[in-house]
């Protein structure tokens, strides 16, 4: 159980790791920069989580998921200055990145609270078809909050109103596949 | 299917193995696909930006079924194998789609982009993503103690 739940916290830190380099895609200079380094760091996190079968360097997920939030604040606080806009800087994607973020952050707390790890203490095994299913059931609850915030960022919008979009009236008079 | 308790050979049985479990899924989901998107998308051209839709949803041109089918037997064929091969397996297909997927973004951000060959659409990209999830965290976080041993 408890490798589990090392599993949907790694998928936690995935889905708020993509959700960042979405909404890095369409930001300003100095914020696709720093979601980009995030994200690239949150998706770094879960596969040592994933590799070594405990959380790594828990101290530093703790910080750096909350870290997240402060970028996301000061971002909104410095507004124009450095070319936010609501569309550029999707509140619910970030909002749902956030929600991720925090529950690394309360685990990696608990965590911390809890136990101190020993060389070599790392997490059991379940058996195969409990851990299948844990590992579904996980992806499908990161998906669930991760997919939404995708596509409220401008790389989804531009994607469901780019050219391959099918549900929507084309000036020809082509009305789609 | 062999099951875990008439398997006497020094490999895990397919039941007793998350990765050849979901390679084997995978695969045959993945080749299934491919059969139906070459039926949809008769009249589309090879590497066609602008493709035909499966279940109305997910865009495909005639490169992107080839991609499916050898994604899919590849899956397949390394499920049925051994553990390493499907944990492989498993971690290059979900590296891959992570990677397709995470580009998606930033292709997406460019509606002008000339660059998508393989007619991916928006539901491409995040049914990409879901399987880059459930293959990328099952190569990386299932079958710990078949790493050091021989297939």
């Amino acid at each position: 159980m408890k490798a589990i739940a090392r599993i949907w916290i790694a998928f936690a830190a995935l889905g708020a790791g993509l959700v960042h380099l979405a909404v890095a895609a369409g930001a300003p200079p100095l914020l696709l920069v720093v979601f980009s380094l995030l994200g690239l760091a949150e998706l770094a996190w879960f596969a040592a989580a994933l590799r070594l079968s405990h959380f790594p360097v828990r101290r530093l997920a703790l910080v750096g998921s909350l870290l997240a939030l402060v970028i996301w604040a000061a971002a909104v606080l410095a507004g124009g200055g450095i070319g936010v806009t609501v569309d550029n800087l999707p509140p619910f994607a970030l909002a749902s990145a956030s929600a991720l973020d925090v529950v690394v952050a309360v685990t990696m707390a608990v965590s911390l609270r809890r136990a101190p790890r020993l060389p070599g203490d790392v997490d059991v095994e379940p058996r195969a078809g409990r851990l299948l299913l844990g590992v579904l059931a996980g992806a499908a609850l990161m998906t669930a909050v991760a997919l939404p915030a995708l596509g409220q960022t401008e790389a989804g919008i531009a994607a469901l109103g780019g050219p391959h979009a099918h549900h929507q009236d084309l000036p020809t008079g082509h009305t789609g596949h | 299917m062999s099951t875990a308790r008439g398997n006497t050979t020094a490999k895990p049985a397919l039941t007793r193995s998350p990765n050849r479990l979901i390679a084997t899924i995978f695969g045959a989901v993945y080749i299934l696909v491919a059969l139906i998107g070459f039926l949809v998308s008769g009249g589309v051209g090879f590497v066609d930006p602008q493709g035909a839709l499966i279940l109305g949803i997910f865009e495909v041109n005639q490169l992107h079924n080839v991609a499916h089918l050898l994604i899919g037997a590849a899956l397949l064929i390394a499920g049925l194998s051994s553990v390493s091969a499907a944990k492989t397996v498993n971690g290059i297909v979900g590296a891959a789609y992570l990677l397709l997927g995470i580009a998606g973004f930033f292709l997406a951000a460019d509606p002008e982009s000339a660059v998508n060959f393989l007619a991916l659409n928006t539901p491409d990209h995040f049914l990409h993503l879901a399987s880059a999830v459930v293959l990328l965290g099952t190569a990386l976080g299932a079958d710990k103690s078949a790493r050091t041993s021989v297939a």
